[in-house]
């Protein structure tokens, strides 16, 4: 795996590498900003939104503060989108990897609706149409 | 000018509809949503006409997902409703196709009653 190296990065191996969050959502479908096509329910959408660097009077530090930083949940049913994020909230809440970024969930998982957009085939939740949709927000401080 | 009527040729597709379980079929999980249970209900199979009308992507969810829309024309079946809450599952040495059922006219064309489908599906 590369080595993170920007918020986008590190959250992506932090949630990799929790157990938890993978038993549920296998690694390949755990992406920053973009699912592509066709990719299978549950899955994974993190992406930074809003941040702040930190200035001195000489320059700009490494330091950042980033006070949204948004991961979605997309899945087939309520129960599956809400486990997800138990698991990530489990994962990554409170956490700071040994690299020195720190996340901080600053949203409990709030539901977004359900978007009209997928008919499951097999499963018979065939009759729901679409994906729910759960997002969290988190706080993270990164020191890149 | 009028569409030509389906000939006989023309429903050479089978299509399976399948209706969902209805709420005394069901049962519930913690978050008051129908739990799988024995899933949707096969209504019957038949003879279809199915003619391709459009085809676009559509971005949702974050992801694309290829977007089919089809006309389904069947023959008045006796006994079966037909509603939008069915899906259609056309299945052919293309793939199977899962198709969302939009719109539904009762239709006579040429003095016979037609079952006018208007589905789409969102195969990726």
């Amino acid at each position: 795996m590369p080595i993170a190296t920007d918020v986008e990065g590190a959250m992506q191996a932090a949630l990799i590498a929790d157990a938890g969050v993978t038993a549920l959502v296998s690694a390949d479908r755990i992406k920053v900003g973009f699912a592509g096509q066709s990719l299978a329910t549950p899955y994974i959408i993190h992406f930074p939104v809003t941040g702040t660097p930190t200035h001195t009077l000489e320059a700009i530090m490494s330091l950042k503060e980033w006070e949204v930083y948004q991961l979605s949940v997309f899945g087939d049913t309520y129960a599956s989108v809400k486990a997800v994020a138990k698991a990530i909230v489990a994962a990554v809440g409170r956490l700071t990897t040994s690299d020195g970024v720190q996340f901080m969930l600053n949203g409990e998982p709030r539901f977004m609706g359900v978007e009209p957009n997928l008919v499951s085939e097999t499963s018979a939740e065939a009759q729901s149409t679409g994906s729910f949709h759960m997002m969290m927000e988190f706080k993270i401080f990164e020191g890149y | 000018m009028a569409k030509a009527p389906p000939t006989a040729g023309d429903f050479r597709h089978r299509v399976q509809f399948f209706r969902p379980l209805n709420s005394n079929e069901t049962t519930q999980d913690a978050y008051g949503q129908d739990l799988p249970g024995a899933g949707p209900v096969l209504v019957g199979t038949f003879w279809c006409k199915i003619e391709p009308l459009q085809g676009t992507e559509d971005y949702k969810s974050d992801q694309v997902f290829g977007k089919n829309m089809y006309l389904i024309q069947l023959r008045h079946q006796p006994g079966t409703t037909f509603t939008t809450k069915m899906r259609a599952v056309w299945t052919s040495n293309a793939g199977t196709r899962t198709m969302n059922i939009l719109n539904i006219n009762d239709v006579v064309m040429d003095y016979r009653p037609i079952v006018s489908i208007t589905a789409e599906d969102f195969s990726g």
